[in-house]
């Protein structure tokens, strides 16, 4: 089997568009990932995440566009990219009625690359016994036998679809350690699609944000937090005008008062604002959870007025 | 791993397969062993069950008319086989990787660097395999019976009739995998193949007996040379049923 090439871009989507039947899943993607990089994968449920993954795998078929996983066309290469690409399911739906031991050498065979001892030593160290069958296992152990058998390939590049849903803390910071100490060499990458935002900002250097099939932010977390501001200004402001402005994430206006976030430079955008001579302008950081919930278009308290309606 | 990920998935409806066919045929083995011992101590009850068996069994009757071990094993390879071990190919054949996504833990095995391909060939090279296993064991039960009860075996048309087992059961195999891969379920796919099976039954005992798959499986039918209409048939359903169900499940998306 031909090793794949070496690539700094690990992952390139460009223009990927997946339809099933009417609704878009994925809609006209264009992403990159780096070798040496965590990237978290945000997004609702039904962004896209876990599509899009599956198209990196040859799981899903795009409906146009392309993709490259390790220099190579995912479409045509699907097996060799296989071969080296771990990835991790959202079901940790495994074969039930295999035994653990069983599915090792199952796995395993697979992989030039596979390490048996290095998947029976992280077995022994999560306490995971061998000679059950996968069905009798917990939901968390499942998930852990998971992990253990991609890691144990050695693969360069990792696509995990919500790797710890049902992890025990303890057993979180465990594998989030191997995760940084495996990517340290820059010679690998980990994609993760999850829900913690706590975790992506434990672990991740780079964050890309779907919604409703698009990418609607992407870039290295530290810049977004220094990029993105809330600017909160009182006064008149001209709102349908600034909404056009392409480096405008949302504008949210009560009376006077406007709040809009950009992840445009904080001094340009101050300025601009002060063209239209409001009353004040304060500019206040924003955390990723602001981040991502104004890059999805979260209105606060719209669940509030469902809720009020069923009262 | 592959094949063997396919015996793993079979194991279990094979095991059952076995317990099932031992039920049919061990009876009607011992039964037909002691009449036969009883006809050749001159009992007369015995010439009864021989001359009751129907005209075309009679190829394997001895100068008293009698029905011998050639006939009894023609007479099973030829009559009951075909259907009992079409109906065991679809159970063998019916689910396997393509029919995970209800567990979902087909996202697992397509997510292995294997070509789609491979885990249908897989799947069907098994339940060919493993109907050849079925109707062998047959064959040795039978053998078994006939030493038990000191009777010499027709071993070859028994190896021969377990062989055109193996071959019919193409045809149901290929078409278990397409009904597989349009249910995306085993027992709809395996109720879908059933009833086609029960169509071509009907018609072949009607009005297209040249075009009967079962002629395939018949050892009786290969003695005039081979039935190649049959044969025809048997590999337009069961290539033409695998080659749909290949190209349907490498486009699908799970």
């Amino acid at each position: 089997m031909d090793e794949p090439s070496a690539s700094k871009t690990v992952v390139e989507a460009a223009n990927l568009t997946k339809y099933f039947g009417t609704v878009c899943a994925v809609d006209h993607v264009n992403w990159d990932v780096d070798d040496g990089t965590i990237v978290g994968l945000l997004g609702p449920n039904g962004a896209g995440k876990t599509t899009l993954l599956k198209i990196l795998l040859g799981i899903a078929h795009p409906t146009s566009g392309a993709a490259t996983v390790l220099g190579l066309d995912a479409e045509r290469f699907s097996v060799l990219i296989r071969e080296a690409v771990g990835f991790v399911p959202e079901d940790k739906l495994l074969y039930d009625r295999m035994r653990v031991d069983a599915f090792l050498r199952f796995y395993g065979a697979f992989f030039s690359s596979w390490d048996a001892r290095f998947a029976e030593d992280l077995l022994a160290r999560w306490s995971i016994p061998s000679f059950k069958t996968i069905g009798q296992l917990s939901k968390g152990m499942r998930a852990k036998l998971m992990l253990a058998v991609v890691l144990a390939r050695q693969p360069h590049l990792l696509l995990m679809d919500e790797p710890t849903l049902d992890l025990d803390p303890a057993s979180v910071d465990e594998i989030f350690s191997v995760f940084v100490q495996w990517v340290s060499d820059g010679k690998r990458a980990i994609v993760l699609a999850t829900h913690r935002l706590d975790e992506v900002e434990r672990i991740c250097d780079h964050v890309t944000i779907m919604d409703r099939g698009g990418i609607v932010a992407h870039g290295d977390l530290d810049d977004m937090r220094a990029n993105w501001k809330t600017f909160k200004v009182v006064g008149d402001l001209p709102h349908d005008e600034i909404r056009q402005w392409k480096e405008i994430r949302r504008i949210d206006a009560k009376g006077k008062a406007t709040s809009i976030v950009s992840d445009a430079d904080p001094l340009k955008m101050t300025r601009r604002l002060a063209a239209f001579s409001p009353t004040t302008v304060e500019v206040l950081d924003m955390n990723l959870r602001n981040i991502y919930l104004a890059a999805i278009g979260y209105k606060r308290g719209r669940l509030d007025g469902v809720l009020e309606s069923m009262v | 791993m592959v094949y063997w990920k396919a015996w793993f998935d079979v194991r279990g409806r094979f095991f059952l397969s076995l317990a099932i066919v031992t039920l049919l045929v061990l009876p009607q083995a011992i039964v037909f062993a002691s009449r036969t011992l009883e006809a050749n101590r001159g009992e007369p009850g015995d010439a009864t069950a021989a001359q009751e068996a129907p005209a075309d069994e009679r190829r394997g009757q001895d100068e008293r008319g009698m029905m011998g071990w050639d006939g009894f094993v023609r007479a099973w390879y030829d009559e009951s086989a075909g259907m009992i071990f079409a109906i065991m190919s679809v159970v063998l054949a019916v689910g396997g990787t393509v029919a995970e996504s209800n567990a979902r833990s087909n996202v697992l095995s397509l997510s292995l660097p294997v070509r789609r391909s491979r885990w249908l060939t897989a799947r069907a090279s098994m339940a060919i395999l493993l109907t050849f296993a079925l109707a062998a064991y047959v064959a040795v039960v039978l053998a078994a019976v006939a030493l038990v009860f000191g009777h010499s075996f027709p071993m070859r048309i028994a190896v021969i009739g377990s062989l055109l087992v193996a071959l019919s059961v193409v045809a149901w195999v290929g078409l278990s995998l397409l009904s597989t891969s349009l249910t995306r379920e085993s027992v709809r796919a395996a109720l879908l193949v059933v009833g086609v099976i029960i169509v071509l039954e009907f018609l072949g005992r009607s009005v297209l007996e040249a075009w009967s798959p079962w002629q395939v499986s018949r050892v009786a039918a290969w003695e005039g040379g081979a039935p190649w209409r049959s044969l025809f048939v048997v590999a337009v359903l069961g290539l033409g049923g695998a080659a749909m169900a290949v190209r349907r499940f490498e486009r699908a998306d799970y």
